[in-house]
């Protein structure tokens, strides 16, 4: 038998909604695993250096300074076994007889070994990743997802680049451009492709009642640093093409709207950020029911506990909404709250009195995340635009948009993301269709004259990520010994 | 180019590990792929079409940053922002698939 | 033609992809008369000729390697199976030998050091199903035939002139939509069931029982590879079928189960689970016979409803209490698919055929 670790909860991720929801299942003495595939707690938003490094300004600032404590208190927990780095590649049904606690088994794999963590409950918070756009060159080296660059330099203390240009929709540019001024990066341009008029009021009127959408204030801030360091920030334009041989050395900007004049602005790195997806792969591939919503993809269908269409199975963070880190470590408490009631810990309506505060704020949250989100995302037109013929539709399979487009017209009777995989080999390659699928159906949507969401994608089955067969064949041998 | 940011920073004594033969200095703790960028190198393995491709999300989602390293007497691919540099790895980059192309 | 979904998403594109001449493993197990196996190889025979004309009937490339196809034995019994197989397959014709020791190794040094001796058959391959399926559509579709897709036949009602097939269409949007359901009629003079393991609940209302019971399998692929195996590679003692296709892919399958959830009702989108056991199994045996697969990593593992008839052998030909209706399908029909079906066109059309369609017979199952 492969290393298996029984426990009540299972929690697979490691951002704010997982420690929230570690923090809150402790108070109820429930005994927690939790995987993640990160080597330290904090997920992408508090990804922390390594151990060995010591970083003084790591996540400095007010804004942050609620999920670094988030994440300490996270850290002290002793119930808590923390799996890490192991990376998840499917979930089961336990098999019925083998273990009375079971629920559900979590398949991981683990320095070249796989492993399981069996549990009663389930609580997947695997959050989000760049949605990815595809233009002409956007496979060149350098160019890079925003938070990537981000990532590499608040976790690794690496810049990625000399001369870097960021675009795209998102308030996360201005964040990283300031982060990486102030590392000594010159930021050739911030290049946003909504107009002066629409970000402003994204940048302002929230915040300025609320004052706690925290993302956006220090959007503000950093917009306004920039301004002083001189750097460009541009709105209404587009970085159309990633020119360079070997790797980005220059990119094509133009305005939004077509009109107008193109110029070229040199750099070695560009950051693009047009919002996320949710990386609901895992919990799709247990079966639980998702939703498409343009401003966060394929979403899990949640009751008010977070408990998902499938019976032990729950979601949390981004997987229920793209909306910020501490939208995650609300959803991520109230769904502890569900478990804890589930697990005989706790009555049904103390956690419903229990986690009333919490919904309304993460009601207010969600109400301006759709807000964000809706002037933060790029338009239909403008994705369409940038994804010319040449551009690269999957770039495991090296697949372009024209070719993509040449299956779909055919054949008029295709209308599905699975028909043009097998067709095209799109989908085929190590990221599993993670980079492709959102563009391969906004293709078909476009061609067949159909809402996006009522697109099919690829059909999500383990192994949800790639297993190494040698790992695969030691848990055989295991066995038959 | 890529580079490290010290201001502020500590990080523990440096070791080395080669990539395509040749010596990197890294920081344990440090991932292949922030060693490698901070090295100048960005092209990690070649395409379908012998073009090179380097990392980007940078947390183990797109799998462009895949590299080979040595295991035993042969070699496995690994994602290189999520495995650590280790004094003495051999990594290698992903040459281009030989085989050839498939349908279309 | 008819189908109730997209053309070629049923075991037809999800099948591994082998060509494989040389009986397989649990034909031997049909007994131990090398008479009753002699007469399954002149079908394997033209099978070789039908794969070899394939891409230049339908103008397509379909992937198609020839390379060569083994298979493996460990121990001494598995070694006595493959000479038992290798006696008759050669008599009838079939060109398969016997490698050991260092000619085996010669021919393939990725096997592993315990696996003692193979019957090679140098035409044995594998073909891109992804491929084959759509050359044959395209193929018929330019000899005037009309394709249509999301129509599912209901009911046969026999009419004066042939047959009469109440469809159920489905238009618009891709099944994620609320697709409008249309009903439509289409008179026939023949009609022939094709359709895998639905095809018993076609006829069934008819009183024709179609012994084919659905099966869940599970395929499993790896990222690109350099190259590792040049040959198919099956196993006469488990289940295995290990190829690298052109794009350096390595696809691991032999049979290996998958969970279906409703066997009686297969609906036009079964469930068919994977099974974590399957998975670990099928990567353990191509590990243990193709030891340098270990250091790839697999990717992509998908399902498809395979049929089994109760002799291992499909159902082909007319049936017999429905004239004008004929039936081709069960088993695995890939590597003899093609003249499976030239043979049962044949019958429909001339009324005889090159071959011998005697084995397959659909009313086989009756008691006498």
């Amino acid at each position: 038998m492969m290393p298996t670790d029984v426990c009540e909860v299972a929690i697979v991720g490691g951002g704010p909604a997982a420690l929230a929801a570690a923090i809150a299942m402790s108070a109820y003495g429930l005994d927690i695993c939790l995987i993640d595939e990160q080597p330290r707690l904090g997920g992408q938003i508090y990804r922390q250096p390594p151990v060995g490094f010591r970083v003084q300004s790591w996540l400095a600032g007010r804004v942050y300074e609620r999920g670094k404590a988030l994440l300490g208190r996270a850290e002290r927990l002793t119930s808590l076994h923390h799996i890490a780095p192991a990376t998840v590649w499917g979930l089961f049904a336990s098999e019925p007889g083998l273990d009375a606690a079971g629920g559900h088994d979590i398949l991981y794999e683990q320095d070249g070994q796989l492993g399981r963590v069996r549990a009663r409950h389930v609580l997947l918070a695997t959050g989000c990743y760049e949605m990815p756009v595809p233009f002409p060159g956007w496979h060149l080296p350098g160019v890079m997802s925003a938070g990537g660059i981000q990532t590499l330099l608040k976790s690794q203390r690496v810049a990625a680049g000399g001369t870097i240009v960021l675009a795209g929709s998102h308030p996360l540019l201005l964040i990283a451009a300031e982060q990486l001024l102030q590392a000594g990066v010159r930021i050739a341009a911030v290049v946003f492709s909504q107009s002066t008029r629409t970000a402003a009021r994204a940048l302002r009127a929230p915040t300025a009642m609320l004052g706690a959408f925290g993302q956006l204030v220090q959007a503000g801030h950093c917009l306004w640093h920039l301004r002083r360091a001189g750097v460009p920030v541009l709105f209404g334009q587009v970085v159309t093409e990633a020119l360079g041989s070997d790797a980005i050395e220059a990119v094509r900007v133009g305005s939004s709207d077509c009109a107008g004049e193109v110029r070229e602005i040199a750099c070695d790195t560009l950051g693009l950020c047009f919002g996320f997806l949710a990386s609901s792969e895992l919990a799709r591939q247990a079966g639980a029911q998702a939703a498409w919503e343009p401003g966060g993809g394929w979403i899990m269908a949640a009751d008010p506990f977070m408990r998902s269409s499938v019976h032990g199975v729950s979601v949390a963070g981004e997987l229920v909404g793209v909306a910020g880190a501490e939208a995650a470590a609300l959803s991520g408490e109230i769904a502890a709250l569900g478990i804890a009631v589930d697990a005989g810990r706790l009555e049904a309506d103390a956690a419903l009195a229990r986690s009333a505060t919490s919904r309304r704020r993460l009601a207010r949250i969600r109400r301006f995340a759709a807000l964000l989100a809706a002037m933060s995302s790029p338009s239909p037109q403008l994705l369409r635009r940038l994804a010319t013929a040449e551009a690269l539709v999957c770039r495991c399979e090296d697949v372009t948009v024209g070719a993509v487009a040449d299956a779909l017209s055919a054949d008029g009777a295709i209308a599905s993301a699975s028909t043009v995989k097998l067709l095209t080999r799109v989908g085929m390659g190590r990221c599993q269709g993670r980079m492709c699928e959102v563009s391969v159906r906004r293709l078909i949507a476009d061609c067949r004259g159909i809402a996006l969401s009522q697109v099919e994608g690829y059909v999500p089955r383990a192994p949800v990520k790639p297993i190494s067969l040698g790992a695969l064949a030691a848990a055989a041998e295991m066995t038959s010994r | 180019m890529g580079f490290r940011v010290n201001s502020g920073t500590f990080r523990p004594q440096p070791i080395t590990f080669s990539f395509d033969g040749v010596a990197i200095t890294a920081h344990p703790g440090e991932t292949l792929a922030a060693a490698l960028i901070a090295a100048d190198i960005r092209g990690f393995r070649r395409d379908v079409r012998g073009g090179l491709r380097g990392p980007y999300c940078n947390m183990g989602t797109c799998f462009e940053c895949v590299l080979e390293v040595r295991s035993g007497s042969s070699w496995r691919t690994v994602r290189g922002c999520l495995t650590p540099v280790a004094a003495g790895l051999e990594v290698r980059s992903l040459r281009a698939p030989t085989l050839g192309r498939s349908m279309t | 033609m008819l189908d109730q979904g997209e053309i070629n998403r049923g075991a037809s594109g999800r099948n591994a992809g082998s060509l494989h001449f040389q009986l397989e493993p649990r034909m031997l197990e049909r007994g131990g008369d090398p008479r009753g196996l002699t007469e399954l190889i002149p079908v394997n025979l033209q099978a070789i000729e039908d794969w070899r004309r394939l891409p230049g009937l339908l103008r397509a490339g379909l992937e198609l390697a020839m390379h060569g196809g083994l298979m493996v034995a460990e121990t001494p019994a598995e070694r006595d199976l493959l000479v038992r197989k290798w006696e008759v397959e050669t008599r009838a014709g079939l060109p398969v030998r016997m490698l050991e020791g260092a000619e085996l190794r010669r021919v393939a040094a990725y096997l592993a050091e315990h696996v003692c001796c193979a019957s090679y058959c140098p035409l044995e391959g594998h073909a891109n199903p992804r491929c084959v399926t759509p050359a044959y559509a395209a193929a018929a579709r330019a000899y005037g035939a009309e394709i249509r897709c999301r129509s599912r036949v209901r009911t046969l009602e026999r009419r004066a002139a042939g047959w009469r097939l109440q469809i159920e269409g489905k238009e618009g949007a891709g099944s994620a939509g609320r697709a409008a359901q249309s009903s439509s009629f289409l008179d026939a003079e023949a009609v022939l069931v094709a359709a895998g393991a639905w095809s018993r609940e076609i006829l069934a209302p008819h009183g024709v029982n179609v012994p084919l019971e659905p099966l869940g399998l599970a395929m499993n692929v790896t990222e690109r590879g350099g190259p590792v195996v040049r040959h198919l590679v099956q196993h006469v003692g488990q289940r295995l079928s290990v190829k690298q296709v052109k794009a350096g892919n390595v696809l691991i399958g032999g049979g290996w189960p998958a969970a279906l959830s409703d066997r009686l009702t297969l609906g036009a989108e079964p469930h068919v689970r994977l099974l974590e056991r399957s998975m670990i199994d099928n990567a353990g045996t191509a590990v243990h016979v193709v030891p340098a697969l270990a250091g790839l990593q697999l990717i992509r593992s998908w399902t498809g409803i395979a049929s089994v008839s109760p002799d291992h052998l499909p159902v082909l030909g007319a049936v017999a209490a429905l004239p004008g209706v004929f039936i081709a399908a069960g088993e695995s029909s890939f590597t003899l698919g093609p003249t499976y079906a030239r043979l049962v066109s044949e019958l429909m059309c001339l009324g005889y055929t090159s071959l011998s369609l005697h084995l397959y017979r659909p009313d086989r199952f009756v008691p006498p």
